[in-house]
């Protein structure tokens, strides 16, 4: 391997006691679970702390890749929303109910303040989903109202054989009309 | 994040967000203190009034 690829690669990077202080030139990782990140199994990467380390840097460069912008139907991106929050829920109900039986307390206490926070973003995502679902049935409702008015419009102006040269301004009045009497209909002045 | 626009935006296009956005800022709808479209009766008008004289044919 030439000097220029060994460079690209990540290092381990700790400071050695045997090389009079230099870095470890080690692979990161190189004899732990988290290999190509942190530090190698020689200088502390297999300790708790820096499997920890190790795995915060993994998830975030993940993340670089997985956090594309996806379009997605917000009505369906809620859905999605509620049904993690309701599979975190159920785990962490898992979880504190085997903590109980075994009447583990070092273990309950943590998942129970989990649980806790589980089941308010679960009830806070469910709540958001009935409104938007709420939201779009009322928008579906007045669209549907305000295109019937537009279609008796068109009909009556074909019955009536109004001019074609005629419909633009027919139309454009009728829009003001409408705008106008929305207007009024909210409490504003004629 | 859905915006209040978003939510209230047809997926087949026959509302967009950026037309319910021109209604907020005009006015036409507005939001209310939990930040969503206070009132969609009056949507109704606006979709009709924007289907006789759409916006773009209208000038200024």
């Amino acid at each position: 391997m030439t000097a220029d690829r060994v460079a690209d690669r990540a290092l381990c990077g700790a400071r050695t006691r045997s090389a009079g202080g230099r870095a470890c030139r080690n692979p990161a990782g190189k004899g732990t679970s988290h290999v190509g990140t942190g530090r190698c199994r020689h200088h502390a990467g297999s300790t708790p702390s820096h499997l920890v380390a190790a795995e915060v840097v993994v998830a975030e460069r993940a993340l670089r890749t997985l956090g594309e912008p996806i379009p997605t139907d917000p009505l369906e991106g809620l859905q999605r929303a509620v049904d993690s929050a309701a599979g975190l829920h159920h785990g962490l109900q898992q979880l504190v109910r085997e903590a109980a039986a075994s009447d583990d307390s070092r273990a309950l206490v943590p998942r129970l303040a989990l649980y806790a926070d589980a089941i308010d973003r679960l009830a806070r995502t469910a709540r958001q989903a009935v409104e938007a679902r709420l939201t779009e049935r009322q928008a579906r409702i007045n669209q549907e109202q305000g295109e019937l008015l537009v279609r008796f419009v068109v009909a009556a102006l074909a019955v009536a054989a109004i001019p074609p040269e005629l419909h633009r301004p027919f139309r454009a009045a009728l829009a003001v009309e409408i705008d106008r009497h929305r207007h009024i209909e909210e409490g504003g002045t004629p | 994040m859905t915006t209040p626009a978003e939510l209230v935006a047809r997926s087949d296009g026959s509302i967009t967000a950026e037309q319910v956005q021109r209604w907020l800022d005009r006015g036409r709808l507005w939001l209310n203190e939990d930040g969503h479209i206070a009132d969609l009766s009056g949507l109704k008008f606006l979709v009709a009034a924007d289907l006789l004289d759409p916006p773009e044919e209208a000038g200024p």
